[in-house]
């Protein structure tokens, strides 16, 4: 008895159970969902999908509330506003994600508990990659984010492509992960046994060890760009999304970007100030090199997966500049406002081919011809995303960009700023070959469009906003989201301001 | 009293509001769009010229019915509108051919509540345009136009349709790039705290190099919009291509946004550059005037032949706002006004020439005066309008800007005479190439293979549009002080 007390009273002076309050939230609702798989022995699926919707939604109004108010930090975690705002976003991916994959587990009916699972603690892996400080607290989180993801992509078990994308991704994720825990290695060594960021920069002596160094930076640099999938670190990417099933791509392109985002940036930030000069450099040419290649080969892509593949790495090459274009004055406000509003263009795209694929079960970009016949608001809440993606006014992707490509030219980045530019307009075009194929009507229609049916639950009419069905609600608000936020942006500038540490 | 209204802000946003309310309007019956678009239009139209009678004064300098809204504070991106005398003229040629371009696009059929919401899309972003004082805002409607058009000429174009439009998109977007970067740098030099305003841009000075590159930068852009050569390949495809409703409001306003730039930017921000490379832009505007004219001439099709005079016809704004004078300058913003009148009148001409004859190609067209006298007649009318008869307003506005170019002090006499030389080439190659079609058209043999019946002559409609057209030509022409205080 006393030693659970003295335990507790223990534990409650060294966490502050607050800070980590949406975590604990997530792992309760991770437990609850597999008592309750196991009790029901597979029935009943939707209560399980409820349970992670409620907890997901409980974490993030939890955080909310933090988010006003800055709660003090411990050795493990810190927890300012960059960090919650990290969070925050990942709760939002995981939300949205899981939105899209309810009805396909109704239809199919294949191992059900096992995904909202794999999904929360993905979800739980990047929350806690977000906040961390601790280098074994990163290489943990950032595992557990790695391994769920693997499991996820893998999912399907009897299509062939899925388990080839799981192998490919464990495979290489495996091989970064080793890199990266090498580079902490040498961290570790050299400032005597320190794991807490904090105290390595204090306890390294840098003007001594300075080719050491920079080789731990290179391999903490391979490490974390193949999350971000940055060239020359990208070639998992289009074999991962193409062959794992759509609404898990969905979710790791999101999460495990925002999270790897979060990683890049404290790390750089924090451990190799005295190298800024260096890795500005390195992390430019990454960025530029990450943009033209992503752009250029999405123009020539057949599969709809494969190309988002592509555009999301240029879309990456895009955040990197405002990595490099944070200053004093407005933090990471830049990257942080864009990766809000690729959060929802991406998850807005994928949102719309989830139900496509799985009405018509492919997912060439020819089929998709002449799609405005039979289903306008597929069509269009598609077309509002990409262009949004593409980075046309009045969407948001105009606003992101805009804001981007005025920091890094304050930054006095000029050869980015001028590329991101010129593959913008090269990234319109290939966006608008897609809108034309859907919205032009083509004399003899694909055989897959002929069999379209809508889903039962959908109304055709804009005005009634009869929406039994999820990924219905999640396509509007993804598309809300796309084209309005642009418009309101200045309250999120506000917020993404204070974030320069 | 009634200054506090934002007149500005309701103009431009009045038409893409309405066109949003288009999807609740029933789709069982074009017609009830087809009234519901015109109607919008016609009250625009009606709150435009209000606006003008009442609010403006002719004579004052400087900008009026100045609206500020701080929008996005970080980057100091406000809702700044403001017009002034040439503003307000080419605000009115909008409302007033857009209009007509919706009355105009009476007989399409499919999917009409797009057309319509398009249509009204792209007023409201052409009169965004030329209200805005702020170079993000300048730069977000001249963006804004990209989509609008593009899917209009992909959906309702003529047969490379697919082709014409990612190949306009493409380039204008590629020219817009400029001048974002040129609008970057112009705000982030010279002052500390960075401003996009147009009204503190006009304060600063910058050093003469930067201010070239600058004034470079938004050339390229204006260059594709305008056109200049050798920027000018995208507009024979597009206005080739577009169904002519669209033609109308392409070659009526979408080229004018080019030279409003070129003068609101670049000639009154940065005149330092504009001094060195006014010479320049005159070179290439008369070398654009007698070039597209000569193409023009061996054009088979129709409305390529009418898009290569409209490049001609631009050429005479570029070598009026190169000519560094006043009345160079006017002669530019007249020409912007009356061929922006005229472009939209032919190319509406030969698109209901193509309703009838479901042909573009002027080896098929002979003789069809006799069957269609009203067409005949308008086609004249305007083709001589385009050619610059004395009378009409073409004629004047050329002389305007021949007069600067021989008034301007800044050049040699040489380089003048030169100038001059080769405009007046252009100007009697146009008309040659002008009459050349229509002797083509109308008169001489009728080919044997013209079946009667479906050559209807002009409907009520039609001769609306265009007597609407043709009065203000006319009006301009016999009294150009009515234009010109402005």
């Amino acid at each position: 008895m006393n030693d659970i007390n003295s335990f507790l009273s223990r534990l409650n002076s060294t966490i502050n159970f607050s800070t980590i309050l949406p975590e604990i939230i997530l792992i309760v609702g991770l437990i609850t969902i597999v008592i309750t798989d196991l009790v029901n022995k597979g029935k009943n699926a939707i209560f399980l999908y409820k349970i992670f919707l409620i907890s997901t939604l409980v974490s993030m109004g939890i955080l909310f509330y933090q988010l006003i108010s800055v709660i003090a930090f411990e050795d493990l975690y810190t927890n300012n506003i960059f960090n919650n705002l990290f969070r925050f976003f990942i709760l939002i991916c995981s939300f949205i994600s899981v939105l899209l994959s309810v009805d396909y587990v109704l239809c199919s009916k294949i191992s059900l508990a096992e995904f909202p699972l794999f999904k929360i603690s993905a979800g739980l892996g990047g929350m806690i990659l977000s906040c961390a400080t601790n280098l074994i607290t990163i290489y943990v989180s950032l595992e557990f984010l790695a391994l769920s993801s693997c499991f996820l992509s893998g999912y399907t078990k009897r299509d062939i492509r899925s388990n080839e994308a799981s192998m490919k991704f464990l495979l290489m994720s495996g091989a970064s992960s080793s890199s990266l825990l090498y580079g902490f290695s040498l961290l570790y060594g050299f400032s005597d046994g320190q794991v807490q960021l904090d105290n390595i920069i204090d306890k390294i002596s840098f003007s001594q060890y300075l080719p050491i160094i920079c080789i731990s930076a290179a391999f903490i640099l391979a490490g974390t760009a193949f999350k971000l999938s940055l060239f020359p670190f990208h070639q998992w990417t289009p074999d991962v999304y193409e062959g794992s099933p759509t609404r898990v791509v969905a979710f790791f392109s999101v999460t495990s970007k925002v999270a790897a985002l979060s990683l890049f940036t404290r790390l750089f930030r924090l451990i190799f100030p005295y190298l800024s000069n260096e890795w500005h450099i390195v992390v430019e040419l990454l960025a530029i090199s990450s943009m033209i290649l992503g752009n250029l080969i999405a123009v020539t892509q057949r599969s709809f997966k494969r190309m988002l593949a592509y555009s999301s790495i240029s879309q990456i090459g895009y955040v990197m500049i405002g990595i490099l274009a944070a200053d004093l004055e407005n933090g990471y406000a830049s990257m942080l406002t864009y990766t809000f509003i690729y959060i929802f263009m991406n998850l807005g795209t994928f949102a719309r081919i989830t139900p496509f694929s799985l009405r018509t079960g492919t997912n060439n970009i020819r089929d998709y011809a002449g799609l405005y016949m039979k289903d306008p608001v597929l069509t269009f809440s598609l077309v509002l995303c990409l262009l949004s993606l593409g980075g046309i006014p009045p969407l948001s992707g105009f606003f992101g960009k805009h804001y981007l490509f005025w920091h890094g030219w304050k930054a006095g980045l000029y050869i980015s700023v001028t590329v991101a530019l010129v593959t913008s307009v090269i990234s319109i075009y290939y966006y608008l070959k897609i809108i034309k194929l859907m919205l032009t009507k083509t004399t003899n229609l694909v055989d897959t469009l002929k069999t379209y049916e809508k889903q039962k639950s959908l109304v055709s009419s804009v005005i009634s906003t009869k929406l039994k069905s999820s990924v219905e609600m999640a396509m509007i608000l993804c598309a809300l989201a796309s084209t309005l936020s642009g418009l309101f942006m200045d309250p999120i500038i506000k917020i993404t301001r204070n974030t320069f540490f | 009293m009634i200054n506090n209204v934002p007149w500005l802000t309701t103009i431009v946003f009045f038409p893409i509001l309405a066109g949003l309310m288009i999807p609740i309007l029933s789709s069982d019956g074009n017609k009830i769009i087809r009234w519901y678009t015109l109607g919008i239009c016609l009250l625009e139209f009606s709150l435009i010229t209000y606006v003008f009678y009442c609010h403006f004064q002719i004579d004052s300098q400087s900008l009026q019915l100045l609206e500020t809204f701080s929008w996005i504070d970080s980057i100091h991106f406000r809702w700044a509108l403001g017009i002034d005398g040439l503003s307000m003229g080419l605000i009115l040629l909008t409302g007033f051919v857009t209009t007509l371009a919706t009355l105009g696009a009476w007989p399409i059929t499919p999917n009409t509540r797009l057309f319509y919401f398009l249509m009204l899309v792209m007023y409201s972003g052409q009169i965004g345009v030329f209200v805005s004082r702020d170079i993000l805002l300048f730069f977000l409607m001249w963006e804004l136009e990209l989509i609008p058009v593009y899917l209009l000429l992909s959906l309702w174009g003529g047969k490379k349709r697919l082709y014409s439009a990612t190949k306009f998109v493409l380039y204008t977007a590629g020219g817009s790039i400029f001048l974002l970067l040129a609008a970057l740098t112009m705000s982030f030099s010279g002052s500390d705290v960075p401003s996009f305003d147009i009204q503190d841009s006009i304060d600063k000075s910058y050093p003469v190099s930067l201010e070239i590159l600058i004034y470079i930068g938004f050339l390229v852009a204006y260059a594709v919009k305008l056109p200049i050569i050798p920027f000018h390949t995208w507009l024979p495809d597009t206005h080739g291509e577009a169904h002519y409703s669209i033609c109308m409001l392409l070659a009526g306003v979408l080229l004018k946004m080019g030279g409003y730039g070129l003068i609101r930017i670049n000639l009154e921000l940065l005149t330092h550059a504009h001094f060195f490379l006014g010479s320049g832009l005159m070179l290439f505007g008369a070398i654009q005037i007698a070039y597209a004219s000569f193409i023009s001439m061996s054009q088979h099709n129709l409305k390529k032949r009418i898009a290569y005079s409209s490049i001609s016809h631009m050429g005479f704004v570029t070598i009026g706002i190169g000519s560094l004078t006043d009345s160079g300058i006017d002669g530019a913003m007249l020409q912007m006004i009356s061929h922006g009148l005229i472009g939209a009148a032919l190319f509406f001409l030969a698109g209901t020439c193509y309703d009838r004859t479901r042909t573009y190609l002027l080896d098929q067209l002979g003789g069809v005066a006799t069957t269609l006298p009203k067409l005949f007649t308008m086609f004249s009318i305007f083709s001589l309008a385009s050619l610059a008869l004395l009378g009409m307003s073409g004629f004047v506005s050329e002389l305007l800007v021949f007069i600067g170019v021989s008034t301007t002090e800044q050049y040699s006499f040489p380089f003048k005479i030169v100038i001059t030389l080769v405009g007046a080439i252009g100007t009697v190659s146009t008309s040659i190439y002008l009459l050349s079609m229509l002797r083509r058209m109308f008169y001489g043999y009728r080919l044997v293979n013209q079946s009667n019946s479906y050559l209807i002559d002009l409907g009520p409609r039609e001769l609306f549009i265009l007597i609407c057209l043709f009065l203000p030509i006319l009006g301009i022409g016999s009294y150009p002080n009515l234009i010109l205080p402005i």
